[in-house]
């Protein structure tokens, strides 16, 4: 059971979720002409955000499970809608993820030649609702930031996208608006069958549909129970995404442009395993157990076909887009066995896949900029041409692959020794998403960057200053968490013993 | 007996006369279907003691309406030669809205115990007490109706009304 | 007898529009038809005095008067002040729409007298509370009605429209007179209370049944549910926009007031601990739950096939007629709270595109889709506000539309109505791929011409004026939703 810390009153998320939004206003304001102008400004209101996500990286308390620096205001009072944000182990990490990611990515966007001021207005605004997103504490205050992100994303795609933005910008829409729909019903039945202790009347906050004993009679029903959790799953699956649901995942990714495919695959796509783990998990903890393990070998069906998509891939953003898929497995493989060493690889992988899929379309963005295609076999030997590219491009890649020594490889681990217990035969299989994984990266990095110099590409130049600022923070914390990952584990450990602790047998 | 044996000659004549209207290719002959249609609801008002409706029925449609309807077409050039009828469209979906509402019709006609009365009272002259139902209980509606008439006859006007603008405009 | 000088103070409001129609023909016809802004000021003075009126005397318990025709209460307020927005915002846009007001069109004057006649007939519809005062006030609306679809008479579509409407309407109105007659034949009575009294005995039957889907037939052609829509395209694209929009709000709404207040006064018994009951052999939710289901996923699909923008907004508006009926047959006082807070907040969104519609028609030669190619590079402003009345009638958050839908969607949950309302957001789903093929010609497709539109100012203001609720209404809507509550609290009796 959650519960809110004594004290532990806070405006700090408040600023982190609605200062970008602040910034969006402002840059929709600014004449349009000046460019520099938008983007120094988004720089700016993205910057925020990241100075206050690592006063709470200092300020979190690791030592409990409990939610901390929240704010709880009535909204809608008629409807019991409050406005009520917090942090635990669970969001934070995702909290300081999103952070980073933006103001990494509004660097990255800095070659947005095409109508900036929308490009970072937008930009911002879905900042907000990721935001948002991972600090609600009200379900409803969750679903209208889940909805709110969608908006933006369709736009960042559609109109600054590849030749097939049109397609991939309303398939993603599409897609996860019919998950998230499903997602209102069940939100909808749990109002009405979960009791406010202190009221008595209905309810919408999290921390009391979390707590069993508020549940209404129609609610103890196991058949109810299992519908109600499948209708949250499938919202939250199509967003992972989870196979077979994730078709939407390719167009998307390879049509965005390089930031937003970073902030697609580094946070979207967690959004899918958070609402498992802070809504299905907790306030359905039976239906969770009944349900393991179907998903774990969910969990081993994306590791694999994943990985075999990535494979056959001819286009780079392609193969890392399905990386993710297979990446994203490794999660659902660590939640569906609930002991300490599988839930904290899984949400350490969230992290870690956030950091290094981030790298690796930054990477991609960087050559298309240059080469203006991404055809794995167009190029070659690109080692001798441009050797620093190449260097940071092979540490991402080999982070993906799960190289010990680089942060890839923590969460992997954890999630197999957590797994192995508990599903032999599926963490066996699973283990040989490591083998494919290593198989199309390797693929990858011999065709591109070794053999013989395409002369096409002998006079490009080597990854610009821009480029390094960007990518290089990212690639010091996946050195460093690859080393030493205590600073993330110990900030989830506590919430995650306290998550498992709720589910039965 | 005998009331009921005519009851039913009129009945007939109405539908008929209505049946009639629906299928003739001729505008004069659907006209005069018309008038004999009317003029069966008529008798049926007859029947139910209801003096002012008959006679109103007699004086408003077959009278008034129904005439002028009859001197359009014949004062209106060849327009008995033209052919009116559109084809059938979707013959089966009004077959199937026709046979439903029959069935339903019948079916509620046969199951049905009404509560009116058995027997009609010897027939009372209605029309003092409609005029003073119109101007006391039922005035609003009553004062609603004739504003509606008065739109009626804007609308009349502005579509028959010839204008200067005509050939101006054909979107 | 029992008229009483009272009454007058109950009825100002509608009195007032009444006299409004009047004085517009007068005006009209004293300046020849020449100056039109002599109706037109006469309609925005007369609608916003009616408004003041209603404001200043808000009924505090239920009036039944001129005898016993129509009832002032909390129910008939709330719709009241909807219209009078409705018409008052819609003058204002028909004043500068080149449809209505264009240099070769005539009878200009007579427009803004009908748009009075019609506001009054909706009140007196929201109001009615005898079946003879039911079938003249819907006969009010629809004549009104068609006159307006037909305009533009030189225009073959608009006449085509206007003829339509009129066998359709003619047709159902007739279904309609004879389901009532069945009423009346019943019960012996022709006011609501009085068809309540008589059905409570148990005379139901095989008669009630025809009755209450033969008047169905009626108000189902005035709001536009299926199988009775087929009019609805065809006289929205025919007729002129600024009518198209007045369409797709007031006559539909009209509708929706009417059909609550006889089903829930006539039908529906208070067993006085606040939860509505039925009367016995009455059995309409499960007609009414099929109707529901097949209007918005008939709607939603036709839509998808729609090339012409005013089309589909046609089919969306037939949709929505199916997501508000969903919190109509629920029976309970938060289902139909949730279909007057939609309502309202239909009314705003669907102005508001169907102004767009209006506004780019005065300039943009077309009205298909690939027409708006580009327009939010171009318009800025007009596209944003579009994109924002088009998420609102998809249902997303922050707008007033998903607050409408998430009380309908918890509406029919609470009565367990789960497969209706399962189909209900499936349906949102479908709605969202058209609406975003306005988004995408709007924002991802090239303009043709570059350079800004020009668009009139007035429609400017005016659709900020409604874009601003949109959003509000979508991030705080208490006020409303208090409103539509306590509007309900006087017609379903208690407290």
């Amino acid at each position: 059971m959650l519960e809110l810390a004594d004290g532990g009153s806070s405006s700090l998320l408040t600023w982190m979720t609605f200062f970008p939004l602040l910034g969006a206003v402002v840059i929709s304001l600014l004449p349009s002409r000046n460019q520099n102008l938008h983007r120094w400004t988004a720089l700016g209101f993205s910057l925020v955000p990241l100075v206050l996500a690592v006063k709470l990286f200092m300020v979190f308390d690791r030592s409990t499970s409990d939610v901390q620096l929240w704010t709880q205001v009535d909204w809608i009072r008629t409807f019991h809608i409050q406005y009520f944000v917090g942090v635990d182990g669970i969001s934070v990490t995702m909290v300081l993820l999103t952070a980073l990611l933006c103001a990494v990515c509004v660097v990255a966007s800095w070659g947005i030649q095409r109508a900036t001021k929308g490009y970072f207005a937008l930009f911002l605004l879905l900042e907000t609702g990721m935001m948002g997103v991972f600090v609600s504490l009200d379900f409803f205050l969750f679903y209208v930031f889940w909805e709110v992100m969608l908006l933006p994303m369709y736009f960042l795609i559609g109109v600054w996208g590849g030749p097939r933005k049109e397609y991939a910008a309303i398939k993603f829409f599409l897609y996860t608006l019919a998950g998230s729909v499903l997602m209102l019903l069940v939100m909808i039945a749990l109002y009405f069958n979960v009791n406010d202790p202190s009221t008595g009347g209905h309810t919408f906050n999290m921390l009391h549909m979390m707590a069993q004993a508020n549940h209404g009679e129609w609610l103890l029903d196991p058949t109810i129970r299992h519908i109600l959790f499948l209708g949250l799953f499938i919202g939250f699956a199509i967003k992972v995404p989870i196979v077979p649901f994730h078709t939407w995942l390719p167009d998307a990714h390879v049509e965005a442009p390089t930031a937003v495919s970073v902030i697609l695959a580094g946070v979207l796509l967690k959004m899918g395993t958070y609402g498992i783990l802070r809504i299905c998990y907790p306030i359905l903890p039976d239906a969770a157990a009944w349900f393991a393990y179907p998903l774990a070998i969910l969990g081993a069906v994306n590791i694999i076909y994943g990985a075999m998509c990535a494979m056959a891939q001819t286009d780079m953003k392609k193969l890392v887009a399905y990386s993710s898929v297979s990446h994203m497995g490794y999660v659902l493989l660590g939640m569906a066995v609930f002991n300490e060493a599988g839930i904290t690889g899984a949400v350490l992988q969230m992290f870690n896949h956030g950091t290094i899929t981030a790298m690796l379309f930054l990477m991609v963005g960087v050559i298309y900029d240059r080469a203006h295609h991404r055809e794995i076999n167009g190029f070659g030997g690109l080692g001798t041409s441009m050797p620093k590219y190449t260097t940071v491009f092979s540490l991402a890649l080999f982070a993906a692959l799960g190289l010990p020594g680089l942060s890839g490889f923590v969460g992997e681990a954890l999630v197999f020794v957590g797994a192995f217990e508990v599903y032999r035969v599926v963490t066996i299989v699973s283990v040989l998403g490591i083998i494919l994984g290593a198989a199309y990266v390797l693929w990858m990095l011999q065709r591109v960057f070794l053999g013989p110099l395409n002369e096409k590409y002998a006079d490009t130049p080597d990854i610009n200053r821009r480029e390094l600022i960007t990518v290089l923070p990212i690639a010091a914390l996946v050195i460093f968490l690859g080393v030493f990952p205590p600073p993330i584990i110990n900030m989830i450990k506590v919430s995650l013993l306290n998550l498992i602790a709720q589910i039965p047998g | 007996m005998i009331s009921t044996v005519i009851w039913c000659l009129f009945a007939g004549m109405t539908v008929m006369a209505a049946l009639a209207v629906a299928t003739s290719k001729n505008v004069v002959h659907c006209g005069f279907g018309l008038l004999f249609s009317l003029l069966g609801v008529c008798a049926m008002y007859v029947f139910l003691g209801a003096d002012f409706l008959a006679a109103t029925q007699v004086i408003v449609y077959v009278g008034g309406i129904l005439v002028l309807i009859l001197f359009g077409v014949m004062m209106t050039h060849r327009i008995t030669a033209t052919d009116l009828k559109s084809e059938l469209v979707q013959p089966v979906a009004a077959l199937i809205a026709a046979v439903a509402i029959l069935v339903l019709s019948v079916g509620m006609i046969l199951e049905q115990v009404w509560p009116a009365k058995e027997h009609l009272d010897p027939i009372t002259p209605t029309t003092h007490a409609f005029g003073v139902s119109f101007l006391t209980d039922y005035l609003f509606p009553f004062e609603f109706a004739s504003v509606l008439l008065l739109v009626a006859l804007i609308g009349a006007a502005m579509f028959t009304r010839d204008s200067a603008g005509e050939d101006s405009d054909h979107v | 007898m029992n008229f009483t000088w009272s009454d007058a103070a109950y009825f100002g409001p509608e009195a007032v529009m009444g006299l409004t129609f009047l004085l517009c023909v007068l005006g009209d016809l004293v300046t020849r038809g020449r100056r039109h802004v002599v109706p037109f000021g006469t309609l925005l003075v007369g609608t916003a005095i009616s408004l003041v009126l209603a404001l200043l005397h808000p009924p505090v318990s239920s009036h039944a008067i001129l005898g016993q025709m129509v009832v002032v209460d909390g129910f008939a307020h709330f719709f009241r002040l909807l219209f009078l927005g409705i018409t008052f915002v819609t003058a204002l846009l028909s004043w500068s729409s080149r449809e209505i007001m264009g240099r070769d069109r005539e009878h200009q004057g007579e427009f803004y007298a009908l748009a009075a006649m019609l506001c009054f007939g909706m009140m007196v519809m929201a109001e009615s509370a005898d079946i003879v005062m039911l079938a003249l006030s819907l006969e009010a609306v629809s004549i009104t009605s068609y006159i307006l679809a037909g305009f533009a008479r030189f225009s073959f579509r608009s006449s085509e429209a206007a003829l339509k409407y009129v066998l359709w309407g003619a047709v159902s109105s007739a279904v309609m007179l004879y389901g009532l007659s069945l009423f009346y034949g019943l019960t012996g009575a022709t006011s609501y209370e009085g068809i309540r009294a008589g059905l409570s005995g148990g005379q139901g039957g095989m008669a009630l049944l025809v009755a209450i889907l033969f008047v169905m037939a009626g108000i189902g052609y005035k709001i536009s549910a299926v199988p009775f829509h087929f009019w609805t395209p065809d006289v929205y694209e025919g007729a002129p926009a600024p009518v198209a929009a007045i369409f797709a709000s007031g006559p539909k709404i009209a509708g929706f007031a009417l059909m609550i207040r006889f089903f829930y006064v006539a039908l529906v018994q208070d067993d006085s601990q606040g939860t509505l009951a039925l009367l016995d052999d009455v059995q309409w939710p499960w007609v009414l739950a099929i109707i529901s289901a097949a209007t918005m996923t008939l709607g939603n699909m036709a839509a998808i096939r729609q090339n012409s923008v005013r089309r589909l907004l046609a089919y969306s508006s037939i949709a929505h007629v199916g997501y508000m009926l969903m919190g109509f047959v629920v029976l309970s006082a938060n289902g139909l709270a949730a279909v007057l807070f939609y309502l309202f907040v239909y009314a705003i969104m669907t102005i508001g595109a169907f102004l767009v519609v209006v506004a780019l028609n005065n300039r943009v030669s077309g009205e298909e889709i690939d027409d708006y190619a580009g327009l939010g590079f171009r318009e800025p402003l007009v596209a944003a506000m579009m994109f924002l009345f088009l998420i609102s009638l998809t249902g997303l958050p922050p707008t007033a539309g998903f607050i409408g839908k998430f009380y309908l969607f918890a509406a029919a949950g609470e009565a367990g109505l789960w497969w209706l309302a399962i189909l209900g957001v499936l349906n949102s789903v479908v709605s969202l791929y058209y609406y975003m093929r306005i988004a995408r010609a709007m924002y991802f497709t090239p303009p043709e011409l570059s350079g800004r539109v020009g668009l009139a100012q007035a429609h400017l203001i005016l659709l900020v004026v409604l874009a601003v609720p949109t959003l509000v209404l979508g991030v705080f809507w208490s006020p409303l939703k208090e409103f539509a509550d306590q509007s309900l609290r006087m017609l379903l009796g208690g407290g």
